[in-house]
C-alpha cells in the first residue's frame, strides 16, 4: 500500500513538472512573462526567484538554443 | 581606454577564419545573442591575459568593406563607428587578413585605417600560404600601414600566442590616435585608391603572392562546368542519401536492442504501478524511438558539414543559380535551404545574408519544406513499416523512396517559391555575387567538433522537450482509466483518446486513425516527436507482447498502406515545428509570416495526404 | 573580336579561361561600388574561370586572388579590354 501512495506522488511530480517544462519551452515572452506573475501570486516563498527570473527575461536576450553557423 | 578592460572588435573578410581566430583566443568564455532589436548575431567573448587584463573581444560579421549591401554588414560599420546606442565604440580593431588573399583584405585594412581607431592587423592562414609560396616583408608592411603585424594559425593550438601577446604590449602603450569626427563614407574614387594603394604597399613588401596549382584550377573548370559539374552534384547528393539510410542500419540496430533490453529490465524489476508505467512505456518507450534515429542524423551532417568545410557548397550555389533563379529564389538561398536539411531553424537564420528582402522571405518561406533531419524518424518508421528491404535496379528500395521524399520537399519548395515570384510580379534585382573559396580538405577537428556539436543538440532535444512531452502523453494516454468492465483498449477512454478521436473525423478522409491523430499533437512541439508519441500510444493500447514488438512492425500489421503512404505525404509538407514557426515571426519581425506559412503548410499536407490516400487506394494497394 | 567603339566588351562576354583588364564599372549604385570593392578597379586583371549554361548567367571569375560567381546583370557592368 505505501509503494501506491510513493508512487503516485512521484508520478504527479514529474507530470506537473514536465507540463511546466513543455507551457515554457513552446511559449512567447510575453506568456512566459504572464505565467510568471501567476505563479508569483500564487507562490509567496518563491517571489525572490521570480523576480529575477522576469529581470533576466525583459532584458535584451537572444537565441541560446540553437547556434545559426553563420561564417 | 580603461585600464580595467579593454574592447576589441575583430574585422574582415567572411571566409578569412575571423571565427576561429576568435575561437582561440576566447575559448569557452562566449556569449551569443542578438543585437538589439535586429536578427544580427552578436558574439562577444573574454580573455585574461597572462599579465592579468581582461579583454572583451565582439566577433563582428565579415563585410568586404564599409559600405554595407545587408544588414549584417551595416551592424559591423556601426559597431565601428560607435553608432549602435546599445554598443560602446572598441578600444581596438583587429584586422584578420586572410593571408592566401592578401589585396582584398589590404583594401579592406586601409578603410579601416581611416576610421582612427588603434589597429592591429593579423595575418591569418599562414601556414596554408606558405607551402604555396606566399612570403612578405612583415616588418615593412607594418611600417606602411602604420600598425602592427601579428601572424597567426586560428587551427592550430597555440596559433594565436602572437596576437594575444601584442594585446598586452599596445595597451601599455598610449596611443596617438584619436577617432576619426569627420569619417564619411567613402566615394567610387576613394575605393579604387585604396585598391591602387594595396597594390602598392604589396609591391613595396616584396609580396609574393600564394600560387594556385593548374590542377586546382582544373578541378574547378570540371567543377563549375554546366553539364559535368550538376551531374556531379545530382550523383554527390544520390550518394549522401543513400549512404545515410544503409551505413546507419547497424549502429541504430544496436541502439534499438538497447532500448527493448532497458524497458524489459525495468519491468521485470519493478513493482506494476503507474510509476513503472511511466518509466517504460512512457519515458523509454517514448524517447528510445527518437533516438534510434542519431546515427542517420550524425552521418548527414558529416556530409554537410564536409561539403561546408571543402568550400564546395557556394560552387553548388552557383550550378543551381538559374534554376534558382526561374522560381524567384537567389542563389545565395542554397546554402540556408541547405542548411535546412539538416533543420529549418539555422536555416531560416541564415538567410540574413540574402540582401534583397523579398528574396529572403521567399527563401524563409520554403525553407521548412526542405526535409529537416527531424522527419527522418518519421520517414525511417514508415519506410521500415511499408517498403520493403529489397533491392530495385542495383539500389536499394528503402533508399530510393526516402530519396524521392527528400525530392518531393525540394520539388515542393520550387513549387511553392514559383507561385509566390507569380504573386510578386515586379522585377528586382538578384544580387548574387558569391565568392568561391579555395578548396581545402575537410579539417576532421572542425568536422568532429561540428558532429559533437550536432549530437549534443539532438540528444538534448531529445532530453529535454521530448522526454517533457512523453511524460505529458504518457499522462494524458493513460488518465482517466477505464471503468470497470470496459472492452475497448484503455487508452481509448483517456484524454488523448479522445482527443484522437475528435481529430480523426477531420483526418479520416486522408487515412488517418486515432492514434496517428492523437501522435500528430505532441508531434507539433517537435517533428520527431510524433514517432515517440506513437510508441507511446502502441504501448499503452496493447498487450504485453505487442509492447516488446519493434513499432514498425506493430504498425506495418495495423495500418493499411494508404495511410502508412499518406502519413509520409502530410509529413513532407505539415509545419509539425513550432520552434520553427517561432523562429520566423523572429526573423520577420511580424506574426503575418508565420501564420501564413503554418495555413499554407497544413492546407498543402492535407491535400497531399487526402491524393496520396485516395490514389492508394484507388489502386487497391491499401 | 567585337565592337570596341559602341559596344564595349563586359565581363559576359569572356570566353572560358581567357584574360583580359577592367577598364571601369558602370554607374553608381550600390552593386557597382560592391563589384569595385570586391576587386574589379580599372586596370585589374581579370580571367573567366567558368560559365554557366545557357546563357552565361552566373559566371565565375577570378580577380585578385579570389573566384567570384556573377549573376550576367552583373558581370555585364563591368566594361573590359
Amino acid at each position: 500500500m505505501h509503494h501506491d501512495v510513493w508512487q503516485q506522488l512521484i508520478v504527479a511530480l514529474l507530470v506537473i513538472g514536465s507540463s511546466v517544462y513543455v507551457f515554457w519551452t513552446v511559449s512567447g515572452l510575453s506568456w512566459r512573462l504572464r505565467f510568471i506573475s501567476a505563479a508569483h501570486r500564487t507562490l509567496p516563498p518563491l517571489r525572490g526567484r521570480l523576480d529575477r527570473l522576469r529581470h533576466r527575461l525583459e532584458s535584451p536576450a537572444g537565441c541560446s538554443a540553437c547556434r545559426s553557423g553563420s561564417k | 581606454m580603461s585600464a580595467a578592460e579593454s574592447r576589441i572588435a575583430l574585422i574582415g573578410l567572411p571566409n578569412c577564419g575571423k571565427t576561429a581566430l576568435f575561437n582561440r583566443v576566447t575559448g569557452s568564455r562566449q556569449k551569443v545573442a542578438n543585437y538589439p532589436g535586429v536578427t544580427v548575431e552578436r558574439k562577444e567573448g573574454y580573455h585574461r591575459s597572462a599579465s592579468g587584463r581582461r579583454y572583451r573581444l565582439l566577433d563582428l560579421p565579415g563585410t568586404y568593406s564599409l559600405t554595407p549591401t545587408t544588414l549584417d554588414e551595416a551592424i559591423t560599420r556601426d559597431v565601428a563607428l560607435g553608432r549602435l546606442a546599445s554598443e560602446p565604440r572598441p578600444d581596438t580593431i583587429v584586422l584578420v587578413a586572410d593571408a592566401t588573399h592578401l589585396p582584398l583584405s589590404l583594401r579592406l585594412a586601409l578603410e579601416v585605417k581611416r576610421l582612427g581607431l588603434p589597429m592591429i592587423v593579423v595575418l591569418n592562414m599562414t601556414d596554408l600560404a606558405r607551402k604555396r609560396g606566399y612570403s612578405i616583408d612583415r616588418e615593412r608592411l607594418s611600417k606602411e600601414l602604420g600598425a602592427p603585424v601579428v601572424e597567426t594559425i586560428a587551427v592550430a593550438r597555440g596559433g594565436a600566442d602572437a596576437l594575444i601577446r601584442y594585446l598586452d604590449e599596445l595597451s601599455s602603450e598610449t596611443t596617438t590616435l584619436t577617432p576619426n569626427s569627420e569619417w564619411r563614407e567613402p566615394s567610387a574614387e576613394d575605393v579604387q585608391q585604396t585598391h591602387i594603394e594595396a597594390t602598392r604597399i604589396l609591391a613595396a613588401c616584396g609580396y609574393r603572392e600564394p600560387a594556385r596549382s593548374d590542377f586546382m584550377t582544373s578541378v574547378d573548370r570540371f567543377l563549375l562546368h554546366p553539364f559535368f559539374g550538376l551531374l556531379v552534384l545530382g550523383v554527390l547528393l544520390f550518394f549522401v542519401f543513400q549512404a545515410v539510410f544503409s551505413w546507419a542500419s547497424l549502429p541504430m540496430d544496436l541502439i534499438d536492442a538497447g532500448v527493448a533490453a532497458l524497458g524489459e529490465w525495468v519491468r521485470g524489476s519493478m513493482p506494476d504501478g503507474p510509476l513503472r508505467s511511466l518509466l517504460a512505456d512512457g519515458i523509454i518507450a517514448g524517447v528510445g524511438s527518437v533516438i534510434v534515429f542519431l546515427p542517420q542524423i550524425i552521418i548527414l551532417f558529416a556530409f554537410i558539414l564536409a561539403l561546408e568545410d571543402s568550400g564546395y557548397l557556394p560552387r553548388a550555389a552557383y550550378l543551381l543559380d538559374r534554376v534558382m533563379g526561374s522560381v524567384g529564389l537567389s542563389g545565395r538561398a542554397f546554402i540556408p535551404l541547405l542548411s535546412s536539411f539538416a533543420c529549418a531553424i539555422p536555416g531560416i537564420m541564415a538567410t540574413r545574408t540574402i540582401p534583397s528582402v523579398r528574396d529572403r522571405l521567399a527563401t524563409i518561406m520554403v525553407a521548412p519544406l526542405m526535409t529537416c533531419s527531424a522527419r527522418l524518424p518519421v520517414y525511417a518508421l514508415l519506410i521500415a513499416a511499408f517498403i520493403p528491404d529489397r533491392d530495385l535496379g542495383g539500389f536499394n528500395l528503402q533508399g530510393l523512396v526516402l530519396f524521392a521524399l527528400y525530392f518531393a520537399g525540394v520539388a515542393g519548395a520550387l513549387l511553392v517559391a514559383w507561385t509566390l515570384k507569380k504573386f510578386r510580379g515586379g522585377n528586382d534585382t538578384h544580387l548574387l555575387m558569391l565568392e568561391l573559396p579555395d578548396y581545402q580538405w575537410p579539417r576532421l577537428g572542425n568536422l568532429a567538433y561540428g558532429l559533437w556539436e550536432r549530437a549534443r543538440l539532438f540528444l538534448g532535444r531529445a532530453g529535454g522537450i521530448i522526454l517533457a512531452l512523453m511524460v505529458v502523453l504518457w499522462f494524458l494516454s493513460t488518465y482517466p482509466a477505464p471503468p470497470v468492465g470496459a472492452t475497448g483498449a484503455p487508452i481509448e477512454y483517456s484524454f488523448a483518446g479522445q482527443l484522437g478521436r475528435a481529430l480523426a473525423v477531420v483526418l479520416a478522409p486522408i487515412g488517418f486513425n486515432w492514434q496517428i491523430s492523437v501522435a500528430l499533437i505532441p508531434g507539433l512541439a517537435a517533428r520527431e516527436v510524433a514517432v515517440g508519441a506513437l510508441g507511446t500510444v502502441y504501448a499503452l493500447s496493447g498487450d504485453e507482447t505487442a509492447v516488446s514488438t519493434a513499432l514498425s512492425s506493430v504498425i506495418a500489421s495495423q495500418w493499411s498502406l494508404a495511410t502508412g503512404l499518406a502519413l509520409l505525404a502530410w509529413y513532407v509538407f505539415a509545419p509539425q515545428c513550432l520552434a520553427t514557426l517561432a523562429v520566423v515571426k523572429r526573423e520577420t519581425n511580424s506574426w503575418r509570416y508565420p501564420l501564413i506559412m503554418t495555413v499554407y503548410l497544413f492546407g498543402l499536407a492535407y491535400l497531399a495526404a487526402f491524393a496520396t490516400y485516395r490514389l492508394a487506394l484507388w489502386f487497391s494497394v491499401g | 573580336m567585337g565592337d570596341v567603339g559602341q559596344t564595349p566588351r563586359t565581363l559576359s562576354g569572356l570566353k572560358a579561361g581567357e584574360s583580359a583588364v577592367v577598364e571601369r564599372v558602370d554607374a553608381d549604385d550600390l552593386l557597382a561600388r560592391r563589384l569595385l570593392e570586391i576587386g574589379f578597379y580599372p586596370g585589374a586583371k581579370v580571367e573567366l574561370v567558368a560559365s554557366m549554361w545557357p546563357a552565361d548567367d552566373p559566371v565565375a571569375i577570378r580577380v585578385g586572388g579570389a573566384t567570384f560567381a556573377l549573376r550576367r546583370q552583373e558581370a555585364e557592368r563591368v566594361k573590359i579590354r
